[in-house]
Formats: structure tokens, C-alpha cells, sequence
């Protein structure tokens, strides 16, 4: 029995370890889409804090436009690939970095690593986002929002503002993302500028101790509010729009907070994306940004993932609330990016994983 | 002739030798000294850490690896004790399937386990729609925290208690236990005096080496909510552009890990199991009520760490998801070349440290006092949990090599780092099966120190040096947080192309990229399997 089953293993390692030999010497160079196998091909590093899932079919889309490039994606967290940008600012690795929160990029031009880069359509986006320097482009909008599961609440029941979760009604049914997070992060910036730092901390230790539950990204939120595990989700608006297209699971609601007299307003947070200074492939990198803020790729951010693109004039995605007619929480991304160091001690100080 | 044999003792190692050796040794400590520099540096500063939560690290951390390794021994040893008295039918088919689990890696359990039992998940909506409970009426959440993921580890590792624990009951029981029966000793006094004292030592074994997994494990409590040191430090590297904080917290990991190898290393260091000479093939085989018994309790004990996660990937193969979850699904041929680029690296790096750990097992046997030192401090990964291993290794380069960021060489550093230990040890082990004289022989004879390497050394410990290999291949299969640390841009591995969909919440597109990782695993275990079914051929 032994030597059969032994002869048999050695010629599947065998076979595969031949198999894999080639992809061995352009294993390195292996491409999102594993369909293109021309040397030729010019390759274009992209560091992407974005989920990966979220940003995968508009590089699928750049190559298909592009049959000459080839695009390396390596997503991770924002802060992460922020601080493995700044490690590398001598020998740059990345072209283009993208970010789910313009804070990131801020930040990082600050230090230098970018290279200015101004698009074409660049008198289309919204002034208060952009860039003063053109050093990073926003790409979509997300408004920061909570999703309800309608099994357990219905619309009057669910909370109408972020402060509304420290109840303790809410004890043990809230889940959000955790500090990592670059959305969560930016959010709770906005807040200590609206507001102050310790109401802020009292705001963070009172959902701790209303055992909210802080999950590594949104999508466990999503999944949990819709399979009905928890009640309610702090989360990008987006994640209930997609929650609320999946076969199962479905039964959910979203309440844009903090719209009352006397209440903050949305807080909205950027996309952005940004050509590495010294890169190794600049020229398609400033291409590759291009591209991100196309009316046709604006549209695709707008329908496969329900985002408020940055130019104004692509429309919405179907069902998707409309900015205008809500009240958004006014905003300096100055001030706000001044204060990401002190949100991130409010939330280590809090306990918030 | 003593005298003579010292005298030799150091000349045997030629200075090429000593240069790969000293330069592996600096290569393991110097990260992992500078991620301690950086945390003590940081201490105070702005990568504050809050006293509650650094308690409840700790005490998360230590219980769920202590449960874990529990959990594993019980089974383990229950496991073994049913096999290997020899009388179950089908012998050797229990025998490979309490081994399996090994090719399935922890996470891959939590991530089906999570799917299955976590509240309103697959199992209480099934309970539901049957009428048979209501939503929230079972503690389903029991699956998060410290239980879940210790029960989730432990079933995955009980082959680490198994393994040593037949290898104990498999030289000698037999023996002693006839003659104790034979002379009429009764079962408790059986149990008491021969059958503890055999088995408790190497149960311990296997339970620590559980601990230490457990210690550095990153995948599972991530995935079951638990927060522990490696998810800890991995959130602070994640989320911070600052990497102090992370390097901060792992100072009280590397104290624990290492006090947890010390302890090892006094206690457990030198009991080398190895099959005696003298074991005889099993029995007879019995089919009554009491085997089949035993052997039903086998295959339930073997379900959690096997059967719910096959069963649940092949099910998610092919079943519905969203528009956004579609996207994410890897074509067969993205699978196929991720499995590629898996296989070669860990082919590469296991035959890499294969060899650079036989070098350094003999300088830590032949290399007198220096070499000895040297030795242990090559062996200073085992200490670091892969998350630490990968931080220390960016901390590293980024302050003095920032060159050498963003290719392939951080990453087959830190792998090197971390699985150079265990090279070191199996080869350790492997090498005292060869008289010193044989070499001196060699040598007299007109052979070069790397001929006496070729001709005598390697052939004569072959099987340990293959399952070493095995065993680091293996490793290097499922290792996630280093690689995920440190992959460069369009390099990942299965196991990243695992947990990339999993960190969005999308388990169905894990599931090819898993069942590939468990059809590679395969290889290695195959060669395990090998080496036993060899030594028990030798000896029949």
C-alpha cells in the first residue's frame, strides 16, 4: 500500500512543482487579471486601501481599456500602506495609492511623497474636497450612516443620531467598525472638530461600555445587521445598499443621522487616490488617475458599489438618498486631518480594538 | 581518545561554516532586538495602551492558549490511546485520519465554523424554521471569545498531542503493560505506574508545543472576535502609520513566548521520542462492540477538526452570492497559479532553511561553547509569533536596508526567521542518530568537511531531515500574518487569497482558495505519512 501511495505523491509534487515553474520566474509579475501573459506589458503598482472587492472591477475595467498595462494590486488597510509608502519614499515601489479616506492622503503629501498631478476634469469636482495642490484627487463620497435590521426595529425605532447609540436601550445590539478603519477614524476626527475632545471621549467610553461591537471592517457590520445579530450598524452608507441586495439576509434599513435642529449633520468622508512621487511607472500611474475620475468609471464606483461619485454630474445608482436636501456636518479637512492623532487616542484610550 | 575527539571538535567546522551560521544567528536576533528597542522607545509616548485592555490581552492570550492546549491534549491522547492498543479494525486507516486535520489550517476552521454556529447563522436558522428553537433562545454566541476559538484550535492541533503520544505508547506500553498484567497487576495500579508516567510527558510535550501555536496564533482569534496579542498588534500596525504602538505591544508577547520556551526547553528539551527498535506491529484485530465503539468515537472526535470545514467549503463551492461578493471570486486559473507561486515559495524557503538549519544543528552539537550560543539564538524566531517576526522585519529594513522594501526578500526573511527553529530542532534530533566517530572516519579517509556532509551525514539521518522538510513545508503552506505583512504588491499566496475575501465578510470566495491549500497540504503530509509507515516496514 505505502509505495504506491508514496509513488503516486511524488508525481503530483513532481507534476505540479513543473507546473508552477514557470509561473515561478513571473510569479512576481503576476497580474489581477491572470488572462495576460504578454511581456511586453509596462507593469503599474497599485496600493489600495480599499477592499479589495471594491476596487478589483474598475482595475479589471483600466486593463481591459488598457491591454498594455499590467496592474498590481496589493490592498491592505489605509494606514498600513500609508506607512509602507513613507518606508519606502527612497526607493518607491508603488505608483499609485489610493486611500478610503482623504485624511490618509493629506497627511502623506504632507510628507512628500506624492507628485502633483491635476486631471482633466478637475474643475468638476467640488472645491472643499480637492487637493489645494492637486497632490491627491477625490475619487466618490460616503456618508457615514446607520443601517437598521427591520425584523427588530422599524423606522421610528431606530436611532436617529451617533449619540443616540450610547442609550442604554442600544446596550449589546450596535455594531461598527473598528480603529483601523480609516472611515471610522475620519469620522471620529470630524467629531472632536465639531465637537471637543472629551465630549468626544465620553461619546467613545459610552459605547464601550453599551458593548458595541467592533468588527475589522464593514462588511462583517453589514452581515451581522442583516442576518439580524445586531440591531443596528455605524457604517458607510454604501454597505446598506449593498446589504440590501444580497439573495438572503436582506431586511434592512438605513437612517441618515444627526438631521434634526440643533444636530451635527452627515459627516461624509473621501475616496482618494494619488500618484507616488519617483514611482517606478508615473506616467501610467497620472493615466491610472485619469481613468478613476472618467464619467464611465465615475459611473461604475456610482452602480456596482452605490458611492456619490466626486464629479457631480454622474448620476446616482437606483435607490441610492441623494446628498442634496440633507444636512451635512460642515467640515476643514485641515482641521480634521490635524485631528486623526487624537482620535486614535481616543480610541486606544477608550478600549476600542 | 576523549581528549582527542575535543580536540577535533572544533576544527571539524571549517570557517565558511561559521560565517553562515553567526550570519543566520544575527539575522534572527537583530529584528527582533530592534522591535524591542522600538517599543521601549515608544513607551509613553503617543501609542498609548490602555491598562484594561492591555489586562484583558493578557488574560485573553494565556487562557485561550492554555484551553486550546488542553482541549488538544484530551483529544490527542484519548486518540491515540484508542488506536494504538491495535486491536481496532482498519488500524491504519484511524491512524491517517487523526493525522488530518494537520492539512487544514486553523483558520480555515474558525472561518467554517463561524459561518455554521455563529448567532443567526446557517445552523440556529436552521433550528428556527424547523420550529425547534427561537433566535436568541441557544447561547450561540458562545462560538466568539475565548471558548469558541480555543475549541476551534484545539480540535485543529490534536495531531501535535497525537503524534508524540502514539510515538511513547507505540516503543514501549506493549511491553511493560504484559509484564504488569502478567504478574498481576490490576488495571489501576497498570494505569497508575506504567501507563501516566509514559504517557504524561509526552502529552505535555504536545500540549506546549499547542501553547506556543496558540500564542502566536493570528488567524482564528481575529476571525472569532477574540482580541488576543497578535490581532492586538496587528490592528496597531494596520492602523496607524505610527508602527511603535505595534512594536509596544509586542514586548509582553515575546516575554511570554519566551518564558513558555524556556520552560520547554528545561523540561521537555532533551525527551526525544523516537520509535524503538523493538515495537511490535499490532495485535490482532477485533471486531466487537467495544471497537466499534472506539472506532465511532474516533471519527466524532476528528468531525470539528475535519468534518465541518470539508463539508462546509464543498458546499460553498457553487453556491449563490451578490453582485459585489461575485467579483471576488477567484477564477480557477488565478487559483491554480496562487497555488503556483505557494508551493514554489515554500518549496524554496523549506529547502532554504533545511539546509541552513542542519548547518547550524551542527555547529550548536560540534561547535563547543560559542557554538552552542550561536545556536540557540538562530533559534530566536521560535519566540516571535509571526506577526511580530513580520513588523520586526519591516521595522528593520525600513531604518537601515530600505532598499530591499517591496520585493520578495523581506518576506523569505521573516519566513526564514520564523520557520529556521524548527529546522534547527528537527535536524538537531536527526543528527544524534550518527556516531561522531563515523565522521572522524570520514575524514581520515581523505574526505572534505562537505563531503563527510554528503556522503555520511545527510544519508545516514535521511528520514529525519525528510520529515523535518516536511513539517516546515507545511508551516510555510499555511503561514498567514508574516505573509500578509510583507507579500509584495500581486504576490499572494492561498493563504492570503483566503483571508482577503474573509476580512470582507466574504466566505464563499474563500472557499476555493482553501480547498487548493488543503489539496497542497497534502504533499507534505503524504511524506509524513511516509516516514512513519517506513519506520514501522523496518521494524516489522
Amino acid at each position: 500500500m505505502t509505495p504506491l501511495f508514496v509513488r503516486v505523491a511524488s508525481i503530483a509534487l513532481l507534476v505540479v512543482m513543473s507546473a508552477c515553474g514557470t509561473q515561478a520566474t513571473s510569479g512576481v509579475n503576476e497580474s489581477v487579471n491572470d488572462s495576460s501573459t504578454n511581456l511586453e506589458k509596462r507593469t503599474l503598482v497599485v496600493y489600495s486601501g480599499r477592499s479589495e472587492a471594491l476596487i478589483k472591477p474598475i482595475i479589471d475595467a483600466y486593463m481591459i481599456t488598457h491591454p498594455s498595462v499590467n496592474v498590481l494590486l496589493k490592498a491592505g488597510k489605509d494606514n498600513e500602506l500609508a506607512a509602507t509608502i513613507l518606508e519606502e519614499k527612497n526607493t518607491p515601489q508603488a505608483d499609485v495609492y489610493i486611500t478610503t479616506n482623504f485624511l490618509t492622503s493629506l497627511a502623506l503629501a504632507r510628507d512628500g511623497v506624492f507628485v502633483a498631478h491635476t486631471v482633466p476634469n478637475a474643475a468638476e469636482i467640488p472645491a472643499q474636497y480637492a487637493s489645494p495642490e492637486a497632490m491627491w484627487t477625490p475619487i466618490t463620497l460616503r456618508a457615514r450612516v446607520l443601517m437598521y435590521n427591520t425584523d427588530q426595529l422599524t423606522a421610528e425605532q431606530a436611532p436617529t443620531s451617533i449619540q443616540a447609540l450610547t442609550d442604554p436601550k442600544w446596550a449589546g445590539r450596535v455594531a461598527a467598525a473598528n480603529s483601523t478603519n480609516g472611515a471610522m477614524q475620519a469620522h471620529i476626527a470630524t467629531l472632536i472638530t465639531r465637537t471637543s475632545p472629551s465630549a468626544v471621549q465620553t461619546l467613545l467610553t459610552g459605547l464601550v461600555k453599551n458593548n458595541v461591537t467592533f468588527f475589522g471592517g464593514h462588511t462583517d457590520v453589514r452581515k451581522a445587521v442583516g442576518s439580524g445579530e445586531f440591531a443596528v450598524g455605524l457604517v458607510n452608507h454604501y454597505y446598506y445598499e449593498l446589504q440590501k441586495r444580497e439573495p438572503t439576509d436582506n431586511k434592512v434599513g438605513v437612517m441618515y443621522p444627526d438631521q434634526a435642529e440643533g444636530e451635527m449633520g452627515l459627516v461624509l468622508n473621501a475616496t482618494a487616490a494619488a500618484v507616488v512621487k519617483g514611482g517606478p511607472n508615473t506616467a501610467d500611474a497620472q493615466d491610472f488617475v485619469d481613468f478613476l475620475l472618467q464619467p464611465d468609471t465615475q459611473k461604475l464606483f456610482a452602480e456596482l458599489n452605490f458611492e456619490y461619485p466626486i464629479i457631480p454630474s454622474v448620476p446616482l445608482a437606483e435607490g441610492v438618498t441623494p446628498l442634496t436636501g440633507l444636512k451635512i456636518a460642515a467640515f476643514s479637512i485641515a482641521d480634521m486631518e490635524a485631528q486623526v492623532p487624537a482620535a486614535q487616542a481616543l480610541m486606544a484610550g477608550a478600549g476600542i480594538p | 581518545m576523549t581528549e582527542s575527539v575535543a580536540q577535533n571538535a572544533t576544527p571539524r567546522i571549517p570557517a565558511w561554516h561559521w560565517t553562515i551560521v553567526g550570519c543566520a544567528a544575527l539575522l534572527a536576533l537583530l529584528p527582533a532586538v530592534y522591535t524591542v528597542y522600538r517599543g521601549y522607545e515608544a513607551i509613553g509616548g503617543v501609542a498609548q495602551i490602555n491598562g484594561t485592555l492591555l489586562w484583558t490581552l493578557v488574560q485573553n492570550t494565556i487562557v485561550y492558549a492554555l484551553l486550546a492546549a488542553l482541549i488538544a491534549g484530551c483529544i490527542g491522547t484519548t486518540q491515540a490511546l484508542l488506536i494504538e492498543n491495535g486491536r481496532l479494525p482498519f488500524w491504519g486507516f484511524w491512524r491517517i485520519l487523526v493525522a488530518l486535520p494537520l492539512v487544514i489550517p486553523p483558520y480555515v476552521s474558525a472561518l467554517t465554523f463561524l459561518t455554521l454556529l455563529r448567532p443567526h447563522g446557517m445552523f440556529e436558522k436552521w433550528l428556527v424554521s424547523n420550529g425547534l428553537t427561537e433566535f436568541g433562545a441557544l447561547p450561540f454566541d458562545g462560538i466568539f471569545g475565548v471558548f469558541g476559538s480555543a475549541f476551534v484550535l484545539g480540535t485543529s492541533l490534536s495531531p501535535y498531542v497525537y503524534f508524540p503520544v502514539s510515538a511513547v505508547l507505540q516503543s514501549r506500553s506493549q511491553h511493560l503493560s504484559e509484564l504488569a498484567r502478567i504478574t498481576g497487576a490490576s488495571t489501576t495500579r497498570r494505569i497508575r505506574h506504567i501507563l501516566l508516567p509514559m504517557v504524561l510527558p509526552a502529552m505535555g510535550g504536545g500540549m506546549l508545543l499547542v501553547l506556543l501555536y496558540a500564542l502566536a496564533d493570528f488567524g482564528v482569534p481575529a476571525l472569532l472576535r477574540l482580541p488576543t496579542f497578535s490581532t492586538a498588534i496587528y490592528a496597531r500596525y494596520a492602523g496607524s502609520v505610527d508602527r511603535s504602538g505595534a512594536a509596544l505591544l509586542s514586548i509582553p508577547l515575546i516575554a511570554i513566548t519566551a518564558l513558555l520556551i524556556f520552560v520547554q526547553d528545561r523540561f521537555f528539551g532533551h525527551g526525544v521520542t523516537q520509535i524503538n527498535r523493538s515495537w511490535k506491529p499490532p495485535v490482532t484485530q477485533q471486531f466487537n462492540l467495544k471497537t466499534v465503539l472506539f472506532c465511532a468515537l474516533i471519527t466524532v472526535s476528528v468531525i470539528p477538526a475535519l468534518g465541518v470545514p470539508l463539508g462546509m467549503l464543498l458546499t460553498w463551492i457553487g453556491s449563490p452570492v451578490s453582485a459585489v461578493e461575485r467579483a471576488s471570486i477567484m477564477p480557477f486559473g488565478s487559483i491554480v497559479s496562487a497555488a503556483g507561486r505557494t508551493l514554489v515559495l515554500s518549496f524554496l524557503v523549506a529547502t532554504g532553511v533545511e539546509v541552513l538549519g542542519l548547518l547550524v544543528a551542527r555547529v550548536l552539537r560540534h561547535g563547543g561553547k560559542l557554538g552552542y550560543a550561536v545556536g540557540r539564538i538562530a533559534q530566536i524566531g521560535y519566540a516571535l509569533p509571526g506577526i511580530v517576526v513580520g513588523l520586526s522585519v519591516v521595522l528593520m529594513l525600513s531604518a537601515f536596508v530600505p532598499a530591499l522594501l517591496g520585493g520578495i526578500i523581506p518576506l523569505v526573511i521573516a519566513l526564514t526567521i520564523r520557520f529556521l527553529p524548527q529546522a534547527i530542532q528537527g535536524m538537531d534530533v536527526s543528527l544524534r542518530l550518527v556516531t561522531p566517530s563515523l565522521e572522524d572516519a570520514g575524514r581520515l579517509l581523505g574526505q572534505t568537511p562537505l563531503g563527510v556532509l554528503r556522503y555520511i551525514i545527510v544519508p545516514l539521518s535521511a528520514s529525519g531531515i525528510r520529515s523535518t522538510w516536511a513539517l516546515v513545508f507545511l508551516g510555510l503552506l499555511k503561514e498567514l500574518p508574516a505573509t500578509l505583512l510583507l507579500r509584495p504588491a500581486g504576490f499572494d499566496t492561498l493563504a492570503v487569497r483566503i483571508w482577503m475575501p474573509t476580512s470582507d465578510g466574504f466566505v464563499v470566495s474563500a472557499a476555493g482558495p482553501a480547498l487548493a491549500l488543503i489539496v497542497c497540504a497534502f504533499v507534505p503530509f503524504i511524506a509524513l505519512q511516509w516516514r512513519t509507515s517506513e519506520h514501522l516496514k523496518t521494524q516489522s
